[in-house]
C-alpha cells in the first residue's frame, strides 16, 4: 500500500517535471519568433523610435615623445546632423546646406527623407564649413563634438605611433598596441522625445559625454627621431636602396630613442601609401645579419674561455674548406688576432673561432643575445626571425653561423644584442612606451628598464667594445662611422639576400648594415642602420657607417654628451646650438645644395624640409637661385624633390606652413 | 573544499551559481546608466546584488550542510513568523510602500519582503504536512486544512496588493497537492470555484484589467499600456541572433521600466541575442529537470515534496517570467529567479536550493 503510493507520487512527480519540457519549447519557439523570424520587424521599429540614442566617439588620448611634444593628437570636430521630423521643410533644407557642405542636394534629402529622427549629414567638418552651416540657421540640424586623430609631427616617428582608422580603432604601431589605454569610454546623447506618444521626459536628460582615454609618453625622442630618419633617407637614397632601418636605443635601459623606416609616410594621409610602406620593418622583417653576429659570436668565445683575445687564427689566405663548402674572405689574411677578425670581418677566422666553440655553446650564447624569440617590445606585429635549433644544425651550419648566414633576425633583436654588449652584458627589454599619464599629464603607470637576462660578464663585454673599436679606426672596415671627439665601437655587415627563386643566394641583393655604440668607454648610444639592396656598393662599412656616424654626431651634440678624445678639426656650427632648434638647423648645415662638379657643373636640389623661410632664401641667395616661395612657417614640401639636379632656368619652389 | 562537495548534485550547484553570478552581471548592465543618473553612482545596484549574492551563496552553504529533517521541525514556527511579517507590513513606521504597493518590511540599511518568505514557509508547512496525512488527501476533508492556510496567505497578499505572488502560491500549493495523490476532479473543481474570485479581483482594478487587455492587444495603444510589452519585444528583435554585445542595449536606456528586476531578461535577449536567451532557459529547464530527480529520489516523502516544492517554486517563476516578457502572459510583476535585482528574492531563492542539495546528498534508489 505505502509502496504503491510511493509510486503513484514519483509517477506524479514525473509527469509535473514533463510540463517543464513543454515550458522550454514554447519558451525556445516564442524566442525564435521574435528574435530570429521576426527581428527584422522588430528591430527596424526600434531603430524608428523617436528617441535616438546616439553615440559619441571617445577622444583618444594623445602620444607625446619624451620631450613633451604631441606626436598623435584628437581634436574634436564638428560632425553635422539632422533631426528630419522636427524639420519644416526637408527638401528646402538641403537646398540650402548642399552647397556648403560639399553634396548634392538629391543626395542630402535622401539622407533626410523617411520621417527620421536622427541622421548624420556630415561628419567632422571643418571649422569653416562649420561656422557657414550655423550662419545658415536652418531649425533641425545639429551640431555634436566628434574627435579626429591629427599626427603633428607627420613623418616623424610615423612607423612607431602608428596610425587610426575613421572609427577610433587604432590599425597600426603604439595606437594599435594601446589601443584601449588610449581608447576613452564611448558616451550617448539622447536627440529626442519618445517614439510611441510617451512623453517620458527624457529628452536632454540622459546625456553622458564621451570621456577622454589615457595619454601615452613614449621613449622616443622627437629630435633624435627626426635626425635617424633624415640621416636614413640620405643613406637610402644616395646608395640608391630599396629602403632601410635605423634605430637608436639607449643601451644602459633598452629605451628606443629613435626607430625609423625608409621610406616613410604621413599617417595624416595612410590611406595614400602602399600597404608595405605602413610596415614597422625594424620589428616585423627579419634579414640575415651577415659579419655583425661575429660581435656575439667573440663575446660567447670569450666568455666560454674558448679563446683568448690574443689567440690568433690562421684565416688561409681568403679561402678555406670546411664541411665539404669553401668560405671565403673579401681580403686575403694569414694570420689574424681574435680582434684583427673582427676589424677586418674575417669569416674564415669567424668560422674557426665557432668551430673552437661549438654548436651547443653557440647556439645558448646566441638565445642568450635575444636572437630565435621575440623581444617582446611593445609594438605589434613582431617577428621571432629564423634560428634553427642547435639539433638542426647539419655541416657547414656551425660555420656560417659563426659569421651570419643560415640565421635571420629582426633589426629590435640586433639593437637589442648590441646594446647588451655596450652595457656591460646585460640584455634588456626594449621599450618605447616610457608611461601612461591622465589627461592632466599626471603619471598613471611607469615602465621601468627591465633586465631580460645576463649574457656575459662586464668584463668580456669589455674587451668585446675594445676590439669593435678597431672596426670604426684606421683600417678596420667600418671607418666611415667614426664620430670626431668620441671612441665608436661597431661592426659592419653585408649579408647577401636570399633569392626566392633560385633558393640559393643572390649575387647583386644585398643587405648593409652597421650597428655599434657610442661613446664605446661610456656608452650613451646603440645605434643600427640597415640599408636594403643598396645599388652603389654592397658593403655596410661604405653605405651605412656614414649614417652611424652622421646619427651619432648630431645626437651627442642633442644630448649634450661632451667629447672625451682629442678633437680632429674645430667644433662645427651645430656642436654649439641649443637643443631644440637643431632640426632645422640640423638641415641646414648638412643638406645644403651641392654643387656638383663632376657632371655637367649643374646643381643639386637639398632637402629643404623643416627649414624657415629665412634658411631658405639664404641659402638659395648663396646659389644663385630664384625659388618660389609659397605660404609662411617650416618647409613642409618642395620641388623637385632632394638630390635631383637643376639648372638655374629651372621652375623651383617650396611650400612652408606653421610649425605646430 | 572539493571533497566537502562530494555527494551534492554538482549540476544543481553549477547552475544556481552560474545563473546568480550572471544575474549580478546583468543587473549592473541594465542598470548602470539609471543608477548614474539617480544615484550618481552606476555601481549601485551591481554593489547591492554583489552583496546579496554572496550573503545568499553563505545561507544557501549552511542549508546545504543542514540535515533538511531540522525544516520539518520548523515548519510551523516558520509559518507563524511568516504570516505575522505578512501582517506587519501594513503597519505604519515598520512597512514600507512603493508604487502603491505595500510590500516590504523596512530595516536600517535594506527592505525586506515577507512575500518571498512566503513562497518557502509554505513550501516548507506543505511537505511537513503531506509527509504525515498523505492519504488524507484524496478526500476533500483532507484539503480543507491546506487550503485555510493557502487562503490566509493569499488573502493578506491581496492586501499589498501582490497578484503575482498569490498566483505563485497558488500554483505550487496545487501542483504539490496534485503530486500527493490529490484527485483531479478536486482539482477542477478548486479551480472552477477559484475563477470568479479571480475575475473579480482582475475586473475590480483597473490597472490589472488593462494588463489584460493590452496582454491580447498591446498595439491598440502602444504608447501607453502596451508600451512595456512592445519595447520587450523590441529588445528581443535588436538582440537577433547574437545580440548587441553586453552593456550595448539600448531599449533598457529608455523603455523598458524594470530593466532591471522583471525585464531583465529583455536586456539578456538584448545585449546576448537568441543565443543568450535560449541559454538561460535551458539553464533553468535543466536546473529543474535535475531538482525533479532530487524529488524522485528523496530518501522521504517529507523531502520528496520539498523538493517538488522548491523545484516547482523556481521553474514556474522562471518560465512565468520568460513568458511574460516575451509576450506569452500578461504582466504579472514576477522577478526572474537569480537573475533579477532584488535581496528577498535571490537570498530565499538561494536558501531554498540550499535546502534542495541537503535532500540531493541522501538519495536513494538511483537507477
Amino acid at each position: 500500500m505505502r509502496d504503491d503510493r510511493e509510486k503513484w507520487t514519483r509517477f506524479r512527480i514525473r509527469f509535473i517535471g514533463g510540463i517543464f519540457i513543454v515550458l522550454l519549447s514554447v519558451s525556445v519557439a516564442r524566442a525564435f519568433f521574435l528574435q530570429i523570424y521576426e527581428q527584422e520587424r522588430f528591430a527596424r521599429l526600434a531603430e524608428k523610435q523617436h528617441i535616438k540614442v546616439v553615440q559619441l566617439i571617445p577622444s583618444r588620448g594623445a602620444i607625446f615623445d619624451s620631450t613633451n611634444s604631441a606626436l598623435a593628437v584628437s581634436i574634436d570636430m564638428d560632425s553635422l546632423y539632422a533631426e528630419p521630423r522636427n524639420m519644416e521643410n526637408v527638401s528646402e533644407a538641403a537646398a540650402q546646406l548642399a552647397p556648403v557642405i560639399g553634396m548634392t542636394k538629391e543626395v542630402l534629402e535622401k539622407k533626410m527623407s523617411g520621417n527620421k529622427g536622427f541622421v548624420w549629414l556630415a561628419r567632422r567638418l571643418t571649422p569653416e564649413v562649420a561656422k557657414a552651416v550655423r550662419t545658415l540657421e536652418i531649425d533641425g540640424i545639429g551640431f555634436a563634438k566628434e574627435p579626429k586623430r591629427f599626427y603633428p609631427n607627420a613623418e616623424i616617428g610615423s612607423h612607431v605611433v602608428g596610425f587610426t582608422g575613421l572609427d577610433p580603432e587604432g590599425l597600426e604601431g603604439i595606437e594599435r598596441k594601446f589601443d584601449s589605454t588610449l581608447l576613452g569610454n564611448t558616451g550617448f546623447m539622447v536627440t529626442e522625445r519618445d517614439a510611441l506618444g510617451r512623453d517620458i521626459g527624457t529628452r536632454g536628460m540622459m546625456m553622458k559625454s564621451a570621456s577622454i582615454g589615457q595619454s601615452l609618453a613614449l621613449t622616443i625622442d622627437k629630435n633624435i627621431q627626426y635626425i635617424a630618419e633624415k640621416e636614413l633617407a640620405a643613406a637610402v637614397e644616395s646608395s640608391k636602396a630599396k629602403g632601410g632601418i635605423a634605430i637608436v636605443m639607449d643601451p644602459q635601459t633598452g629605451k628606443l630613442l629613435a626607430m625609423a623606416n625608409y621610406p616613410t609616410f604621413n599617417p595624416n594621409s595612410f590611406g595614400k601609401y602602399p600597404p608595405q610602406a605602413l610596415r614597422n620593418r625594424a620589428i616585423t622583417d627579419s634579414f640575415e645579419p651577415g659579419s655583425t653576429m661575429k660581435v656575439f659570436l667573440i663575446a660567447a668565445a670569450l666568455e666560454e674561455k674558448a679563446v683568448k683575445a690574443e689567440d690568433a687564427f690562421n684565416c688561409e689566405n681568403g679561402s678555406y674548406n670546411i664541411g665539404g663548402r669553401t668560405i671565403h674572405d673579401t681580403h686575403k689574411y694569414g694570420r689574424l688576432s681574435v680582434g684583427d677578425i673582427l676589424k677586418h670581418s674575417s669569416n674564415i677566422g669567424a668560422a674557426k673561432i665557432g668551430v673552437r666553440l661549438g654548436p651547443e655553446r653557440l647556439y645558448g650564447y646566441l638565445r642568450g643575445f635575444g636572437f630565435g624569440a621575440k623581444s617582446n617590445i611593445d609594438l605589434p606585429g613582431e617577428v621571432t626571425g629564423y634560428l634553427r635549433n642547435k639539433s638542426q644544425w647539419y655541416g657547414v651550419d656551425l660555420a656560417t653561423i659563426s659569421f651570419g648566414q643560415g640565421i635571420s633576425i629582426s633589426a629590435i633583436q640586433l639593437a637589442s644584442a648590441m646594446s647588451a654588449i655596450a652595457n656591460g652584458g646585460n640584455l634588456m627589454q626594449p621599450y618605447v612606451v616610457d608611461r601612461v599619464v591622465d589627461t592632466k599629464g599626471n603619471p598613471i603607470k611607469q615602465f621601468s628598464p627591465v633586465v631580460k637576462q645576463k649574457v656575459v660578464s662586464p668584463e668580456t663585454a669589455r674587451i668585446v667594445a675594445n676590439m669593435m673599436e678597431g672596426v670604426a679606426a684606421e683600417g678596420g672596415t667600418g671607418t666611415a662611422a667614426g664620430v670626431d671627439g668620441y671612441k665608436v665601437a661597431g661592426k659592419t655587415g653585408t649579408a647577401q639576400k636570399a633569392d626566392p627563386v633560385t633558393k640559393g643566394y643572390s649575387q647583386d641583393k644585398r643587405t648593409a648594415s652597421f650597428v655599434g655604440f657610442v661613446p664605446s668607454d661610456h656608452p650613451r648610444l646603440t645605434i643600427l642602420i640597415v640599408v636594403d639592396e643598396p645599388k652603389t656598393s654592397p658593403y655596410g662599412g661604405v653605405v651605412a657607417a656614414p649614417a652611424f656616424s652622421a646619427i651619432a654626431k648630431q645626437s651627442l651634440c642633442y644630448l649634450r654628451v661632451p667629447p672625451n678624445q682629442p678633437l680632429k678639426k674645430k667644433p662645427g656650427v651645430i656642436e654649439v646650438k641649443k637643443a631644440l632648434p637643431v632640426i632645422a638647423e640640423a638641415s641646414e648645415s648638412t643638406e645644403e645644395i651641392t654643387l656638383d662638379s663632376q657632371n655637367s657643373g649643374g646643381l643639386v636640389m637639398g632637402n629643404f624640409r623643416g627649414m624657415s623661410m629665412r634658411q631658405v632664401l639664404q641659402t638659395m641667395e648663396k646659389r644663385g637661385m630664384n625659388i618660389r616661395l609659397i605660404g609662411s612657417g617650416r618647409v613642409i614640401e618642395q620641388s623637385p624633390p632632394p638630390g635631383r639636379r637643376i639648372t638655374p632656368s629651372d621652375p623651383v619652389w617650396v611650400r612652408l606652413a606653421p610649425s605646430a | 573544499m572539493l571533497k566537502k562537495l562530494e555527494g551534492y548534485d554538482l549540476i544543481i550547484l553549477t547552475m544556481v551559481v552560474v545563473l546568480t553570478c550572471f544575474g549580478v552581471v546583468m543587473v549592473y548592465s541594465a542598470s548602470s546608466i539609471m543608477a548614474e543618473k539617480k544615484f550618481h553612482d552606476s555601481f549601485f545596484f551591481l554593489k547591492r546584488q554583489g552583496l546579496y549574492a554572496v550573503l545568499g551563496f553563505i545561507i544557501m552553504y549552511a542549508a546545504m550542510r543542514t540535515d533538511y529533517h531540522l525544516w520539518s521541525k520548523a515548519a510551523v514556527p516558520v509559518l507563524i513568523i511568516c504570516l505575522v511579517c505578512l501582517v506587519l507590513v501594513f503597519i505604519p513606521g515598520v512597512g514600507g510602500s512603493v508604487k502603491g504597493a505595500t510590500r516590504w518590511i523596512r530595516f536600517p540599511g535594506f527592505n525586506f519582503q515577507p512575500a518571498e518568505l512566503a513562497k518557502v514557509a509554505l513550501i516548507i508547512f506543505m511537505a511537513y504536512s503531506l509527509d504525515r496525512k498523505q492519504e488524507q488527501i484524496r478526500w476533500f476533508k483532507g484539503l480543507v486544512p491546506y487550503m485555510l492556510v493557502l487562503m490566509l496567505m493569499i488573502g493578506l497578499l491581496m492586501i499589498q496588493p501582490d497578484m503575482g505572488s498569490s498566483m505563485t502560491l497558488a500554483g505550487v500549493a496545487m501542483v504539490m497537492l496534485f503530486a500527493a495523490g490529490m484527485r483531479v476532479s478536486h482539482v477542477i473543481s478548486i479551480v472552477l470555484f477559484s475563477a470568479p474570485f479571480v475575475y473579480y479581483a482582475i475586473r475590480h482594478k483597473e490597472y490589472r484589467w488593462r494588463r489584460i487587455t493590452s496582454f491580447l492587444n498591446p498595439w491598440a495603444d502602444p504608447g501607453n499600456t502596451g508600451f512595456q510589452i512592445i519595447q520587450s519585444w523590441l529588445a528581443f528583435g535588436t538582440g537577433g541572433i547574437t545580440g548587441q554585445g553586453l552593456g550595448e542595449g539600448k531599449q533598457k536606456l529608455f523603455y523598458l521600466p524594470e530593466a532591471h528586476t522583471d525585464f531583465i531578461l529583455s536586456v539578456v535577449g538584448e545585449e546576448l541575442g537568441f543565443i543568450g536567451t535560449v541559454t538561460v532557459a535551458a539553464m533553468f529547464f535543466l536546473l529543474v529537470h535535475r531538482s525533479i530527480r532530487v524529488a524522485v529520489y528523496a530518501e522521504d516523502s517529507f523531502g520528496r515534496f520539498l523538493a517538488l516544492g522548491i523545484a516547482v517554486l523556481i521553474g514556474a517563476q522562471a518560465f512565468v517570467n520568460i513568458a511574460v516578457v516575451m509576450g506569452l502572459l500578461p504582466t504579472k510583476g514576477l522577478a526572474l529567479p537569480f537573475i533579477s535585482y532584488g535581496g528577498s528574492s535571490l537570498i530565499l531563492s538561494l536558501f531554498s536550493i540550499g535546502i534542495l542539495l541537503n535532500i540531493s546528498s541522501r538519495m536513494r534508489g538511483l537507477p
